[in-house]
């Protein structure tokens, strides 16, 4: 007998073991499909109960942190409200700034990019990394002078207004004479 | 305009027309299939499991399936898939138990051709059953393997080639 004979005749008789009883199989399938397609709409239930309980739960945080990320930019302004040139003559001003010799005019930039520029009556610094300034609604923190007059004191912290062309400073909290009389000591005006 | 409770006659005339359809499909396939993917798993429970679990999908898509030229055919196919599925995961089993079971033979058979059978890889089982069991061409075999013909092919030269040295026999030529 050939292999492939003999194949098939080995597979012919071992199938013979198989005689299903229809009925029988027929009722377990459908009893089965019951069974699935219950169990798949109940799955399916639990889902969607499962996605209204996070909506009802996590939603209204969802929407805080939405409505609050929406105020945010209202109350705090970026550095770019301030942005611009100003300058203020403190000649005549006494003080700390008459003691260090530096009566005179000043100028300053704040770049919309949260950097500052200074320029004191005896000329520009030069070689110095940028100073800082952030501004929080009518609060502004700044670095400035940090590496040079006011080094060590760390940043000021100003009450600012601007009206018409002409910025004022009001100290907060400031370790660096200097720089609190640079900034308090008269009206800016812008450039 | 149609009343409700002629609707739901109606409904349910073509609901149990459907189900006639079913059930008649059933009666003719169930065993045809129940044979194959029995041969091709050697075990009599799973292949009873396997197959129902196929006629459960055609039932769930009858609505479909019912539309097709051969739905015989596709329930064929899912069967064997379930049947290759379920031969990964008793292979799996049997190297973590490191026990296989041998073919349970009541009816007198060339036992030697089942062990090498069930040597076999899971689709090179399918194919020989398929072809020399259910008698089927090449391409055929390939539509039911959801392979190419030439796959088809070369499962079927392999098994023939493997069957042939461990049973002593010449493979003379190729099948076509």
């Amino acid at each position: 007998m050939s292999l492939d004979a003999r194949v098939k005749d080995a597979l012919e008789r071992s199938s013979l073991i198989v005689d299903p009883d229809v009925r029988r199989d027929l009722a377990t399938v459908r009893r089965k499909t019951r069974r699935a397609i219950i169990r798949q709409r109940v799955g399916l239930t639990v889902l969607a109960a499962c996605v209204i309980a996070a909506a009802v739960f996590l939603g209204p945080r969802v929407l805080d942190v939405i409505r609050s990320q929406r105020r945010r930019p209202a109350s705090t302004p970026s550095p770019s409200v301030l942005a611009g040139s100003y300058r203020v003559d403190l000649s005549g001003a006494g003080g700390s700034l008459s003691a260090a010799g530096l009566e005179g005019r000043w100028s300053i930039t704040l770049e919309g990019d949260g950097s500052v520029l200074w320029h004191a009556p005896s000329g520009p610094p030069e070689g110095l990394p940028r100073d800082t300034y952030q501004v929080s609604g009518n609060s502004i923190v700044t670095n400035l002078f940090a590496n040079d007059l006011c080094r060590g004191s760390g940043v000021g912290s100003y009450s600012w207004n601007l009206s018409g062309g002409t910025l004022t400073f009001v100290a907060v909290s400031d370790g660096c004479d200097v720089r609190r009389a640079v900034l308090t000591s008269g009206p800016w005006a812008r450039t | 305009m149609a009343s409700p409770a002629r609707t739901a006659s109606r409904r349910s005339c073509v609901s149990s027309e459907t189900d006639a359809e079913y059930d008649l499909l059933f009666t003719v396939e169930f065993p045809a299939v129940m044979r194959t993917v029995y041969l091709i798993l050697h075990d009599l429970d799973r292949a009873e499991d396997v197959v129902q679990d196929a006629f459960v999908q055609l039932l769930k898509h009858w609505k479909k399936v019912s539309r097709y030229d051969r739905p015989g055919a596709w329930v064929r196919r899912v069967a064997i898939r379930l049947a290759m599925d379920s031969m990964q995961r008793e292979r799996m089993r049997s190297l973590l138990e490191r026990k296989i079971e041998p073919p349970r033979v009541p009816i007198p058979a060339d036992v030697d051709v089942l062990r090498a059978i069930r040597d076999l890889s899971g689709m090179q089982r399918a194919a020989v059953v398929l072809f020399y069991f259910e008698d089927r061409p090449i391409a055929e075999v390939a539509d039911i393997l959801g392979c190419t013909g030439s796959t088809a092919r070369v499962h079927l030269h392999r098994a023939r080639k493997h069957l042939g040295e461990i049973l002593g026999e010449e493979v003379t030529q190729d099948v076509s």
